[in-house]
Formats: C-alpha cells, sequence, structure tokens
C-alpha cells in the first residue's frame, strides 16, 4: 500500500530529522514506529501526510508518488488518510457530530447519509450519543480521542495514522484506545501507530520499525 | 449552513472587538466625510451669494439702461438682472445700515449710484467672474463692475486649497481604514490558523476554508460599517445641538448622509470585510 524510499529531511538550523528512511507497508498491515524522543517518529508522519515535504526521497501510495502530486491532488489524497493525534487535533466550536461530519462533508459525501454514518461510527467509538452536541473541551481526554478516531474512520480511509494517540490518557483508556485501533484493523483498514510506549508494542505486539536519530534502527514482526 | 454554524460558533470576544475596531475606523471615516459634506454645503451657499454689481453712468436715459439690462440677460451665467436706481439704492444703503446711519436720510440721492445688481446661476470660479466682469465692462453705459476682485481671489484660493487638503486627508482616512479592517480581521483569524490547518489536513479544498473566513469578514465589515453609521448620526446631532444660535443664519441647513452614501459606507465596510477576510486565510496557505 505504502513504499518509503531515502526519505531525508532536514530543519533549518541543520537538525537532521530524517536520514534515508525506507521500508514499506502492505494493505491492512499495522505498524508501530517507535523510537525516543527527536528519533523523528512525528516527522516521518507528517511526510507521510503531505504536511511537509520531503528534501529527499520518495513515498509511494497505491502505485502513486504522493511527493510530486499538486495542491488538489493532495487534497484528494489526504481525504484518503484518517489522522489521530496526540493533542486530538479537534475544532473548539464545532460540536462533536459536527466534527466527525467534517471529512464527510469535506468529501461532498451526500447530505442525506451524513447524520446515519456519523451516528454510526460514534456508536462504533463507544461514545453516549448525550455527548453528540457537545463541544469538545466538554468532553474528558479519552472522548475527545475516541471523538478523533471516529473522525478518522468516518469516510472509511484506506490508511490510518496516528502519531501517539494515547499521549494523553491513563493506562486504561490507553487500552481501551488501542483495542479501538485494533477492531479497525480488523476491517482491513491499513494502521501507522508512533509511539515511544513500550508497554503498548509488547502487549500488541505488532510489526514494529524502530527509529533513531532519523534512521531506521531496527524492523521487526511478531 | 456550515458557514452559518462556524459563524454562531466561533468565540464572540473577537468577533465583537473586529465589529467595533472596524465601527471605530468607519466612524472617523463617515464622520470626517460629513464634514467635507457639509463644508461643501457651506461654500456652495456662501458661492451663490456672490452678487456682482454693475455701476452705471449717471444720467441714462430708460432706453438705454433696458437696452444695457437685454445685454447683461444673455449671458449664459446670469439668472437674475435687477435694475436699482440711485433712489432705490439710497433706501436699500439706509435700510441695511439701520440706526447707525440716523440723520443722513437727507442725503442727497444723487450721491448714490445707480446700479444693476446681478445674481448667478451657479458658483463661478475666480477665472469664470474675472470673464464675466470684463465681458460686462465692455458695454457701454457700464462704469465699473464689481465682484469683490482680490479679496474674493484670495478667499477662494484658500477654500481650494482646504478642499484638496480635505480630498488627499479623505483619501487617506479611507486607505487606513481598508488596512485597519483588513488586519483586525488577519489578526482574529491568525487565532483560527490551527483550525486552518486540521482542515487542510482533513483534505479541504481551499475554498471550502475560506469561504466561511470571507463570509465571517463581510458580515463583520457590514456590522462594523453599521455600526459606524449610528455613531455619525449621534455625534453629527450632538455637534448641530452645540452651534451657537447666531450662527445658523450663516450656515445652510446641516444634513447627514443621504440613503445613497449611507449604502455606499455599508458597501465599503461590506467589501474591506470581505478582503479582509479573503486575506486572512492566504497567508497560512501551506
Amino acid at each position: 500500500m505504502i513504499q518509503v524510499y531515502g526519505l531525508c529531511k532536514t530543519y533549518p538550523g541543520g537538525i537532521k530529522a530524517l536520514e534515508g528512511v525506507s521500508f514499506s507497508v502492505n494493505k491492512g498491515e499495522f505498524v508501530f514506529i517507535t523510537g525516543p524522543s527527536g528519533a523523528g517518529k512525528t516527522t516521518l508522519l507528517r511526510l507521510i501526510l503531505l504536511a511537509e515535504k520531503p528534501d529527499r526521497g520518495e513515498i509511494i501510495f497505491e502505485g502513486v508518488n504522493i511527493t510530486r502530486l499538486n495542491r488538489k491532488a493532495i487534497c484528494q489524497f489526504r481525504r484518503k488518510i484518517g489522522f489521530v493525534f496526540q493533542d486530538f487535533k479537534l475544532i473548539p466550536h464545532l460540536t462533536v457530530f459536527e466534527n466527525v461530519a467534517l471529512p464527510l462533508e469535506i468529501s461532498g459525501y451526500p447530505l442525506k447519509k451524513v447524520k446515519k454514518r456519523v451516528e454510526q461510527v460514534l456508536m462504533l467509538v463507544g461514545l453516549d450519543s448525550k455527548l453528540f452536541n457537545q463541544l469538545p473541551p466538554a468532553l474528558s481526554g479519552g472522548e475527545q480521542q475516541r471523538v478523533a478516531i471516529a473522525r478518522a474512520i468516518v469516510s472509511n480511509p484506506p490508511l490510518i495514522i496516528a502519531d501517539e494517540p494515547t499521549g494523553n490518557l491513563d493506562p486504561d483508556l490507553t487500552v481501551e484506545i488501542m483495542n479501538l485501533f485494533d477492531k479497525i484493523n480488523l476491517t482491513g483498514t491499513t494502521l501507522i501507530v508512533a509511539t515511544h510506549d513500550r508497554s503498548i508494542i509488547e502487549r500488541y505486539r505488532k510489526r514494529t520499525i524502530f527509529l533513531q536519530k532519523g534512521r531506521i534502527v531496527g524492523d521487526e514482526s511478531f | 449552513m456550515r458557514v452559518f454554524k462556524v459563524f454562531k460558533r466561533s468565540p464572540k470576544g473577537p468577533q465583537i472587538l473586529g465589529v467595533l475596531t472596524i465601527g471605530l475606523a468607519f466612524t472617523i471615516f463617515s464622520v470626517f466625510l460629513l464634514g467635507i459634506q457639509n463644508f461643501q454645503g457651506i461654500v456652495s451657499k456662501w458661492q451663490q451669494g456672490i452678487e456682482v454689481l454693475c455701476y452705471l453712468n449717471s444720467d441714462l436715459p430708460e432706453s438705454k439702461i433696458k437696452e444695457i439690462l437685454d445685454r447683461i440677460k444673455n449671458e449664459p451665467q446670469i439668472s437674475e438682472a435687477k435694475y436699482l436706481s440711485s433712489k432705490e439704492v439710497k433706501q436699500e444703503f439706509l435700510k441695511e445700515a439701520g440706526n447707525l446711519l440716523e440723520g443722513f436720510e437727507n442725503f442727497e440721492e444723487e450721491l448714490f449710484p445707480n446700479l444693476i445688481s446681478l445674481r448667478l446661476k451657479r458658483p463661478l470660479t475666480v477665472q469664470e467672474l474675472k470673464a464675466l466682469a470684463s465681458r460686462l465692462q465692455e458695454i457701454p453705459g457700464i462704469k465699473e463692475v464689481q465682484y469683490g476682485g482680490k479679496w474674493l481671489e484670495r478667499v477662494y484660493e484658500s477654500l481650494n486649497f482646504l478642499k484638496g487638503l480635505l480630498l488627499v486627508g479623505g483619501i487617506l482616512l479611507f486607505g487606513i481604514t481598508l488596512f485597519i479592517c483588513s488586519n483586525t480581521l488577519k489578526l482574529i483569524f491568525y487565532q483560527r490558523k490551527e483550525e486552518i490547518e486540521i482542515l487542510r489536513l482533513m483534505g479541504a479544498s481551499e475554498s471550502f476554508i475560506r469561504i466561511p473566513f470571507v463570509i465571517e469578514g463581510t458580515l463583520q465589515g457590514t456590522l462594523g460599517a453599521i455600526l459606524s453609521l449610528v455613531c455619525s448620526y449621534l455625534i453629527f446631532e450632538f455637534l448641530q445641538s452645540k452651534i451657537p444660535m447666531w450662527v445658523l443664519p450663516y450656515l445652510p441647513e446641516l444634513k447627514f448622509f443621504s440613503l445613497k452614501t449611507m449604502l455606499s459606507i455599508m458597501g465599503l465596510g461590506l467589501l474591506s470585510g470581505m478582503i479582509g477576510g479573503f486575506l486572512s486565510c492566504v497567508g497560512s496557505s501551506s
């Protein structure tokens, strides 16, 4: 599904975030990317999301080199990816329902079907219907992350990228959220999850790519 | 629908601040405009009051006076020409002087000239007045033409300078108003940079991102302009009530903006808000 070749990224000041990173992820795979802080995990995910441009290297997604897309094609590509971040990235003045409905509105999903689909997904991530009309700041961290996951999966993207999705959650909620990802993966969705939490990696025993100082230092499959 | 939901739920503080700032900028501009509009009214009234006097040679027969009147009336810039005999001039003079000239009623009428008083159709420039005076001067029987001469020339020059100053000031003030509006909106929307980034990561097109911001800017600009009209009206009424009674006869009827001008100011508010809303998203393209 996704192939990464010789990806390099250097930030102003000469800080090398990634140096010649290459790997591939198959359709339906669940991959952890781990490493210490500053290893380049977030940069790698931001490059895949095309939130930044690599200095060198290529990223092939479903056979297309996405590093050479124009602005319009970037929009189309991003609609095929769901993202979940540690800080949830929910829009605070939109309700839970409206936040989750956004990807559908963006991709021009028929308005009549939006309500049904959003409610279905919110139920799937285990959110109480009483919370649908709440604004995100009124929710707990775990609830906000569920909303973010619901938003990531609502348009059935083939790939979900998550950057430290349990970084702000307590151990019990971490397990709940990871179980949710596992459930999503079982439906055939590819997942790339960046985490520095070794307990998660040991518990779920999925393929793990180890990054250190911008280089891949290990790639283990269980 | 999404646009109005976003507008409704956006933080109210910055929205109100935006409307108030735009309102303040437009109030300054509107009050300035109001000043110019009424100043022009005062100048026009004063110009319309300009009287050109043609002093006639003494002992002109009635037929000659009639001929002079006919020739004067042929001038396209003159709306009214009125002959005043020396007797009428004396009466008019004594009437205007009032008690000051008590005891002078016995003055000989011959001391006063025969004259023709002229009213103009529209206010003329000094050059036009000069040209008219020299044409009238050439009519046989007219001894002298008076229209204010040098004094009038100086007043006209001062007025033209003031008008130019007001025009430059107005253009500058309008530019500043537009600048303030777009920057206020830019600052407000900058706070929502993260929201724009989230939308971009979800694959939203530029128009999907911009339209709510442009509409919000447009609404804020329009509301700001309406607010400025209300403030200008209150300022206008206040200032009008403070004018001393003795000045009133010298002033034309002071007027607030016409409906057309008010709609134009609202249109400018709308336009500057729209531009501000649009510009606010331009700098944050990724």
